[in-house]
């Protein structure tokens, strides 16, 4: 989650970067430091908007740098994250066309779903995830463009006023959600990046079904 | 006059119909196109000023607007993510929040960020800080806080003898005087003696455009620029406001 993990620091500067086995030809070491610090890039926040793009990797790293992308992603796959590429238009990038990934965005996410009670550990209620989940469905059902009035009207109907006042606010601070010049909500890169609209749509339609509460894990 | 009143007020009415469709998120297919189209065709004989044929030509781009909302709304309905919005309000309206909360989560992959200083950003730091240029204070000790007096206000720059007002107002007459009534070649005007002369007059003309003493008028085709005075300084209230570049070379402020 976003600002949730914590790291000591202790890391030795990339000058003095010892490689992680330190046996292994040049070129090993050369890789396992490339690892090192594509890891860095892409974990640290290091602009508003999360993540690195293609063309940062490659100054970085070299031309090669989608095969250490692809160890990264094998590496954090372990701990139940993956690296996900993101083309400006917030569709899903072809990993071997150079040309998109250059101005792709890089960032890792969650490789499975959360649990309701690993949610709300890391600090979101039902309701704050239900009003996600009522803005975000009544966008994606209106070609990615709703009014805020409709939006906030329709989370009325659930919510106290004040708090659908709220949850539109919070999708916009959060980067779920923008706003433009006529005052509609439109999807933002952060709904793009984390959420299978397609798949969301369909859980929102079968929510409450006996399938819904299975909630399986690996999607 | 009535008549022509009355067809502009239509076309407003196209016009505002378009764009409401366009931004408010309404089905664009509740807009009868060709009636719309067909409305415009019997009034375009009507027309005969630019600011009428203006006004058509807007309307006709609101409509192509329409258009192209009603294909990117048909492209969608084609796609796998249509699903009818009624249809979503009418399941979210009936559901609980624990199950829409489940269902978020379902499809949900939140990003992963460390937000915390790290020893790249720490080297990047240090970089920043050791090529700050370095504030030496010892220059400063030996001199206390003084005054200082106009003259060498006047020497650092900080005061002009003349009031800048004043400067304007000779500048303005100048200008009233050699366009005797009309308009005059804006290189005319400017150009001086030397460069620092015509710059600083330049400068001084964009302030009288700026305050409202003259106008400019551009003729791009000729590459020519006039300069109009006023009697007395007025901004229309209705008026474009815009930036004009003029870049000014040695050679030529001099030659021209």
């Amino acid at each position: 989650m976003t600002g949730g993990a914590t790291m000591n620091g202790d890391e030795a500067p990339r000058e003095q970067e010892a490689p992680v086995s330190s046996h292994g030809s040049p070129k090993e070491v050369e890789l396992t430091s490339k690892v090192r610090r594509a890891a860095q890039m892409l974990l640290y926040q290091r602009h508003r908007v999360p993540g690195v793009k293609g063309y940062e990797l490659r100054r970085s790293l070299g031309r090669g740098y989608m095969r250490v992308v692809k160890i990264v992603r094998t590496e954090l796959e372990n701990i139940g994250l993956t690296v996900k590429v993101m083309s400006e238009d917030g569709s899903e990038v072809d990993e071997g066309d150079e040309e998109k990934l250059s101005t792709s965005r890089f960032f890792v996410v969650l490789k499975d779903s959360l649990s309701l009670y690993e949610a709300s550990t890391a600090g979101w209620s039902i309701d704050d995830l239900a009003g996600m989940a009522v803005t975000l469905a009544t966008i994606v059902s209106r070609r990615g463009k709703a009014p805020r009035r409709e939006v906030e009207r329709i989370l009325r109907e659930k919510f106290p006023n004040w708090k659908a006042e709220l949850f539109v606010e919070r999708c916009v601070r959060r980067g779920y959600v923008a706003v433009d010049e006529d005052n509609n909500l439109v999807l933002d890169w952060r709904s793009r990046g984390e959420l299978d609209l397609q798949k969301f749509l369909q859980y929102v339609l079968g929510a409450g079904g006996p399938e819904a509460s299975a909630q399986p894990r690996n999607e | 006059m009535q008549d022509d009143q009355a067809s502009l007020e239509a076309i407003d009415r196209i016009i505002g119909l378009c764009r409401q469709t366009e931004s408010g998120g309404s089905d664009p297919f509740a807009v009868d196109v060709i009636a719309l189209l067909e409305k415009l065709r019997l009034m375009l004989s009507e027309w005969k000023t630019v600011p009428q044929l203006a006004r058509d030509a807007e309307a006709i781009y609101r409509i192509a607007m329409l258009i192209k909302l009603q294909e990117e709304v048909v492209k969608h309905r084609s796609s796998l993510l249509y699903t009818d919005p009624l249809l979503v309000e009418l399941k979210v309206l009936a559901s609980d929040p624990g199950d829409l909360a489940r269902a978020f989560l379902r499809a949900w992959r939140p990003v992963a960020t460390l937000q915390q200083l790290n020893f790249e950003q720490l080297r990047l730091a240090y970089d920043y800080w050791t090529n700050l240029r370095r504030l030496r204070l010892d220059e400063y000790e030996s001199r206390m806080p003084s005054s200082l007096d106009l003259e060498q206000l006047k020497s650092m720059g900080v005061l002009v003898d003349e009031v800048q007002s004043k400067v304007l107002e000779e500048m303005h007459g100048e200008l009233l005087r050699r366009s005797s009534g009309g308009r005059i070649n804006y290189w005319e005007f400017v150009t001086d003696r030397d460069f620092a002369a015509t710059v600083k007059k330049a400068v001084l003309v964009s302030f009288l455009v700026t305050l409202g003493y003259a106008e400019l008028e551009i003729e791009p085709l000729e590459n020519r620029i006039w300069l109009k005075p006023k009697d007395v300084a007025e901004i229309p209230k209705v008026a474009e406001k815009k930036s004009l570049v003029v870049s000014l070379k040695p050679k030529e402020a001099q030659g021209a």
